[in-house]
């Protein structure tokens, strides 16, 4: 569970998060829907503990925050293959070569991206880059996953696709995702609970 | 126009006759501007690339004086080395001036600016997001700036090569501080420019050439690493 109280994050003068008490359950699976310019990726960046400088307080409770990762809107793919992308992670946990392989080809495999495995990331179209991004972020089996709209770049069988193996990884892992979506039908189809931002936005109601 | 012709004939002869005092000087240009940026980058891509990735107080105003350190004219920097390598100042001792090491001293000064402001912007833009990503995919510092440095290792390659071409170009500053001396400090732009007022034109042709080779292909290579990006 995360439990925020009296959190406030400004830019210089500029206060863009105002937020006096929140609490998101960090089992199944959680959409976040608001407005632009909300403050929503503001927010993800700091509960996945990127940015740090912030007032209030930000409670993760049962979770350590090496067990979170957010996919932002604007991933990064490293300059490398697609395996190499998905096994980095892992590669930095210290894992064995055998259990890398074996992890890395069975998310090629969700994601239906096998042919991809060699190909340089910088050659892929925006949709595949996606995928990769996605399934490097479920590669170290972290407890709860943070997506910025994680299917904007999909067309509609892809998206599909990613919305099943997310919602299978929450139930195999026993993890949690937090997820920014506009897409109302998609939240329907995953979401357990909707957090609407602007009812807990100081100011905005 | 005959001169000029004739003047070209006459360093094509130069140039395939391997004319010893010729390669002697392209020598010496290469390894003064070649050390001069390998020192330079030694320096430069550490400190740019771990200063870009830190958000820090005051980083416009560093940023201002970074990049106006960037254009610095390569006589000033020939100036204040000659004027601390002189007999009566701090250096003097060292007995550098008019020696190659000063050479490489003043290009050290002159591209440091330079690379130091390419390296410190790739790493403000391109680093940051890096280094955000290793760190929500779980690298620690150590890894991070590995991480930092493999990711951009090519652009950092395309700023030393835009480093070399810089040094290797310039005359002012070695001019100043090497004196141009003939068999020892004598490089491809202080010849090229002591032999123009001479009315000399062969050999300075003849290193022109070498020059423009040696920048285009330097440019080539910068060209072809920004288009396998």
């Amino acid at each position: 569970m995360i439990e925020i109280k009296n959190l406030v994050k400004s830019f210089g003068k500029r206060r863009v998060l105002d937020i006096e008490k929140m609490v998101i359950d960090t089992m199944g699976i959680t959409a976040v829907r608001g407005e632009n310019g909300l403050g929503k990726t503001t927010l993800f960046s700091l509960i996945s503990g990127l940015e740090k400088d912030f007032e209030g307080e930000i409670l993760k409770k049962g979770i350590d925050e090496k067990d979170i990762t957010f996919v932002q809107q604007d991933f990064y793919l490293l300059k490398r293959t697609v395996y190499e992308n998905i096994s980095y992670p892992l590669k930095i946990r210290k894992w064995n070569n055998e259990m890398i392989k074996k992890r890395v080809d069975f998310l090629l495999s969700e994601f239906k991206i096998e042919h991809l495995s060699d190909k340089n990331a910088s050659r892929l179209s925006s949709g595949e880059s996606q995928k990769v991004a996605i399934a490097r972020a479920l590669s170290f089996r972290p407890k709860l996953i943070l997506l910025d709209e994680p299917t904007s770049n999909l067309d509609k069988e892809s998206t599909f696709l990613a919305e099943s193996v997310l919602s299978k990884y929450t139930q195999d892992e026993k993890a949690g995702i937090i997820m920014i979506s506009h897409d109302n039908d998609q939240i329907k189809r995953m979401a357990d609970q909707t957090i609407e931002l602007k009812d807990y936005i100081k100011g905005v109601n | 126009m005959d001169y000029i012709i004739q003047g070209v004939s006459q360093a094509l002869t130069l140039l395939l006759k391997l004319d010893r005092e010729l390669y002697s000087i392209i020598l010496l240009s290469i390894l003064v501007s070649l050390s001069a940026t390998l020192i330079a980058t030694a320096l430069f891509v550490p400190i740019g690339v771990s200063v870009g990735l830190r958000k820090f107080k005051r980083e416009r105003l560093f940023e201002k004086i970074l990049f106006s350190m960037m254009g610095v004219p390569s006589v000033v920097i020939g100036l204040v080395v000659a004027l601390l390598m002189s007999r009566r100042s701090i250096f003097g001792f060292l007995g550098l001036l008019y020696t190659p090491g000063a050479m490489i001293i003043a290009q050290v000064l002159l591209v440091f600016p330079l690379g130091m402001g390419l390296s410190y912007k790739l790493s403000k833009f391109q680093g940051r997001k890096i280094k955000n990503e290793g760190k929500l995919l779980g690298a620690k510092k150590k890894d991070l700036l590995i991480l930092v440095l493999k990711e951009l290792k090519e652009e950092l390659l395309v700023i030393f090569l835009t480093c070399f071409s810089r040094a290797i170009t310039e005359v002012g500053a070695v001019m100043i501080v090497g004196g141009n001396i003939k068999g020892r400090t004598r490089v491809m732009t202080t010849t090229i420019s002591m032999l123009n007022s001479m009315g000399e034109y062969p050999m300075g042709i003849a290193l022109g050439i070498i020059l423009m080779l040696l920048t285009f292909g330097v440019n080539s290579v910068v060209y072809i690493l920004h288009k396998g990006e």
